[in-house]
């Protein structure tokens, strides 16, 4: 059988070198989105037997609703729901791009984290404890220098893993945002949990778009019987 | 964080030297540009010929960009005298400037050279020696002190 | 209970902060970070974002960039065009008289001269490419950010801006990594002033016949004015249309790292395929339909040929600027791609070659119309090619149009106020 498997990263990460690494380039089928004119790229791997098709979603430093490419990538996941989406990290920027790693355990994707850029880390004087990160975070993490060739035979192994386990195991959500705050998200989560959107999309992750107000999210919910109820309670 | 201030003073110097003749040379280039600037074909100052190379291009735009290199390398003399690491970045980046900039004028050489070649009609009269301009002699004049500075003395901490 | 009452008036900010809080903590159990260490990226920064060099050496990096896509390009630009010309030769030996016309004129030479324009489009994305992969742009654009906020202007809209001196193509497509539509709509409206490589030919042409040793600061001052023009559009839509602030900027710089060949050839691909494909379907339509145009009716004289029809039927709206039919027929093809126009002359004026055609524009007008001619040309709608791409963009017929009025309206103001001026001069 065929995994889906989405790339997804911060412009500069080095996420199209391991693209183009998974993919070698006369297997790289490149198109549009349908309807949209942002980039496509895609293309088939085969890994120890696994046949993957890889999926270059854009970089972008966020997954908000205000521009087109983070929209793109946003619904890729939510909607076509990849078997694992890899989030390729600047390992000497740990803090900015873990940030968008929460976005996506929101997005209930099944991460596979690849800690690219590890060399430049070290040079930094940085020390990561790979162990403990991916022990907090909940998802494995494979140090990369993907300009090297190293750490991507791992990480080839991780997603087929991670493929092969998606949906057996129930994810915890790993953040929490306090007791007030989970609160109102539950009672967004009873509204919808019954219905429509709930099947389609990550009730949590809806929840918590509505509550800040996202464009894209307010339309989703337009069509649903619960519309009204739901904007009474986040107005 | 700094280094020996004799070393500093050594960098400083040559950083002096080297900048000074890029805004000298880009004031140069701008005066015997002027002319065709403005359309009369007059220079403030008549090109300048050394053994029949154009030792000085009509280049009021080229002028301006040299007193810009110029104007980096000097900007980090002051830091560099102190003994202050921070005044090498200033080297650092005249440097880097100097060499895109001699990178740039060879390359146009070369396809002129490639022009001339082809004997197709706006090079029929060119000569390489036409592009020989101070973008490229003076990094070449300043190559090697550049490469004693960054290797020399050490700078990494 | 209600979300306001929990989460305030800005609920994304009170979660993002909850988010940064959590990675402080996890990280702060698997992340040690040594003394830190000077690195190259910071000595570098130290000037690039200097508060006095940074811009000067922005402009000086970006001059050097400019020169070596246009000067280093040259020689390749006139073997292009001898391959195309000796095949235009080549076909006159066609023994059908209409085909070796079509294949002659119309395909070797109309479409051949347009791809001489070829080696400085990629070379200047090619230069692009370097500045881009370097990590260096990251910090023209965070530069350019402070001046284009007082503009009213995103600071992302610095990169689309730039390729537009390439292609306005590729140049309207990188616009998506702008958020805030509004301000990706105003980048995209006004992109089309930034004078790309199709409009060269254009300006060489005429500045070469009317302007002689200034003629390089004619050229120069053409794109400085499309710089003007979109920077003034700009703000003013932003004052009246399209209202509001921009969006924050937060651009993360990356470390600076050297630039590889391979790469950033690779990278100047992307973006000069744009221009290659728009060569291969609407330029290659489009100098087939002026060939068309042109030759018919068969045998017939320029001025009754279905081009010279055209434009004497719209050539009294030109007047004021000093515009003959034949100008404004081959504005008319220009329309398809702005090379075209320099063919078009040609054609009209029944002359080949760079310079009978520019023998042909002095013998025919003065000065003052030849530069309004340039500016017109500048301004004036974009070629179908990039309209396309502004509805594909955009998503809008409405803005479309908007931009094709708004783009011709401009245009032919700005040729008044240049004419208004040459005459007063006394150059007409």
């Amino acid at each position: 059988m065929v995994y889906t498997v989405a790339l997804i990263g911060n412009p500069n990460v080095g996420k199209s070198v391991i693209f183009n690494n998974l993919v070698p380039g006369a297997r790289q089928h490149v198109g549009n989105w349908p309807g949209k004119t942002v980039e496509k790229k895609e293309g088939k791997c085969v890994h120890k037997g696994t046949e993957l098709k890889i999926v270059d979603l854009p970089g972008t430093y966020s997954l908000t609703a205000r521009a087109v490419d983070e929209l793109v990538s946003r619904n890729y996941i939510v909607e076509e729901k990849p078997d694992v989406v890899v989030h390729i990290i600047d390992a000497s920027n740990i803090e900015r791009n873990l940030y968008f790693t929460f976005l996506l355990l929101e997005l209930e994707a099944n991460v596979v984290v690849a800690l690219n850029m590890f060399d430049v880390a070290k040079e930094k004087g940085y020390t990561i404890d790979v162990k403990q990160l991916s022990k907090q975070l909940g998802v494995p993490v494979v140090p990369t220098v993907a300009t090297a060739n190293e750490g991507l035979d791992k990480l080839k192994d991780e997603i087929v893993y991670a493929a092969q386990k998606k949906g057996l195991v129930k994810v915890k959500p790993v953040i929490t945002y306090g007791q007030k705050i989970e609160d109102v998200i539950d009672s967004i989560v009873d509204i919808i949990k019954d219905g429509m959107l709930a099947q389609k999309y990550p009730p949590r992750w809806l929840a918590i778009k509505l509550l800040e107000n996202d464009k894209d999210v307010l339309e989703k919910i337009k069509g649903s019987r619960h519309h009204r109820e739901l904007m009474e309670v986040i107005s | 964080m700094g280094f020996n201030k004799n070393v500093g003073t050594e960098i400083a110097v040559y950083s002096f030297v080297i900048g000074i003749l890029y805004a000298i040379f880009g004031i140069l280039e701008i005066l015997v540009g002027w002319g065709d600037l403005i359309g009369t074909g007059v220079s403030l100052i008549p090109p300048l010929e050394l053994v029949g190379v154009n030792v000085v291009p009509p280049d009021v735009f080229g002028g301006i960009m040299l007193i810009i290199i110029g104007a980096v390398y000097l900007t980090g003399v002051k830091q560099q005298a102190k003994g202050e690491r921070e005044g090498l970045s200033f080297l650092l980046v005249g440097s880097l400037l100097a060499a895109i900039f001699f990178g740039v004028y060879l390359v146009i050489m070369l396809a002129n050279g490639v022009g001339y070649v082809f004997q197709f009609e706006d090079w029929l009269e060119w000569i390489w020696l036409d592009d020989l301009r101070p973008g490229i002699w003076l990094f070449l004049m300043a190559l090697p002190g550049t490469y004693l500075a960054f290797t020399k003395k050490k700078w990494r901490e | 209970m209600k979300a306001k009452e929990v989460l305030g008036d800005d609920p994304e900010i009170v979660l993002a902060d909850k988010r940064y809080d959590l990675v402080s903590n996890i990280l702060a159990t698997s992340l040690v970070k040594g003394a830190k260490k000077w690195t190259i990226t910071d000595m570098l920064d130290k000037v690039f974002i200097h508060k006095f060099l940074g811009i000067p050496v922005f402009i000086a990096l970006f001059w050097a960039m400019f020169r070596f896509a246009y000067d280093a390009s040259a020689p390749f630009m006139e073997i292009i065009g001898f391959f195309f010309e000796s095949l235009a030769e080549a076909s006159a030996g066609i023994p059908n008289e209409v085909l070796a016309s079509l294949i002659g004129d119309g395909i070797f030479g109309g479409l051949g001269f347009i791809l001489t324009f070829i080696p400085p489009i990629f070379f200047l994305f090619f230069g692009i490419a370097i500045l881009e992969d370097s990590g260096y742009l990251a910090r023209a654009a965070f530069i350019m950010d402070r001046i284009m906020f007082k503009l009213g202007l995103h600071g992302r809209s610095f990169i689309p801006m730039l390729l537009g001196f390439g292609c306005n193509i590729p140049a309207m497509m990188a616009t998506r990594s702008i958020e805030g539509e509004k301000d990706r709509l105003i980048t995209l409206l006004v992109n089309p002033f930034i004078s790309c490589g199709a409009r060269l030919p254009v300006y060489i042409l005429i500045a070469g016949a009317f302007f002689g040793s200034m003629a390089t600061t004619a050229i120069w001052s053409m794109y400085f004015l499309g710089i003007v023009v979109a920077i003034l559009l700009a703000l003013l839509l932003r004052k009246t249309l399209l209202k509001g602030e921009p969006a924050p900027f937060i651009m993360e710089l990356p470390l600076y790292k050297a630039p590889t060949f391979y790469g950033s050839v690779i990278h100047m691909w992307e973006r000069g395929v744009q221009f290659l494909k728009k060569a291969g379907t609407y330029l290659l339509a489009g100098a087939i339909m002026l060939w068309f145009l042109s030759t018919f009716p068969w045998g017939a004289e320029v001025e009754l040929s279905y081009t010279g029809q055209i434009g004497q039927a719209l050539a009294p709206l030109f007047a004021p600027l000093g515009f003959d039919w034949r100008i404004v027929a081959s504005l008319v093809f220009a329309l398809l791609a702005k090379e075209i126009a320099v063919e078009a002359l040609g054609i009209i004026y029944a002359v080949e070659g760079e310079t009978a055609i520019a023998g042909a524009l002095v013998a025919s007008y003065n000065p003052v119309i030849g530069f309004t001619l340039m500016a017109f040309t500048l301004l004036y709608i974009p070629c179908v090619a990039t309209i396309g791409t502004m509805k594909k963009e955009s998503g809008s017929w409405k803005w479309t149009i908007f931009q094709l009025v708004l783009t011709l309206v401009v245009a032919y103001v700005v040729g008044l106020v240049i004419t208004g001026i040459g005459t007063a001069l006394g150059y007409a």
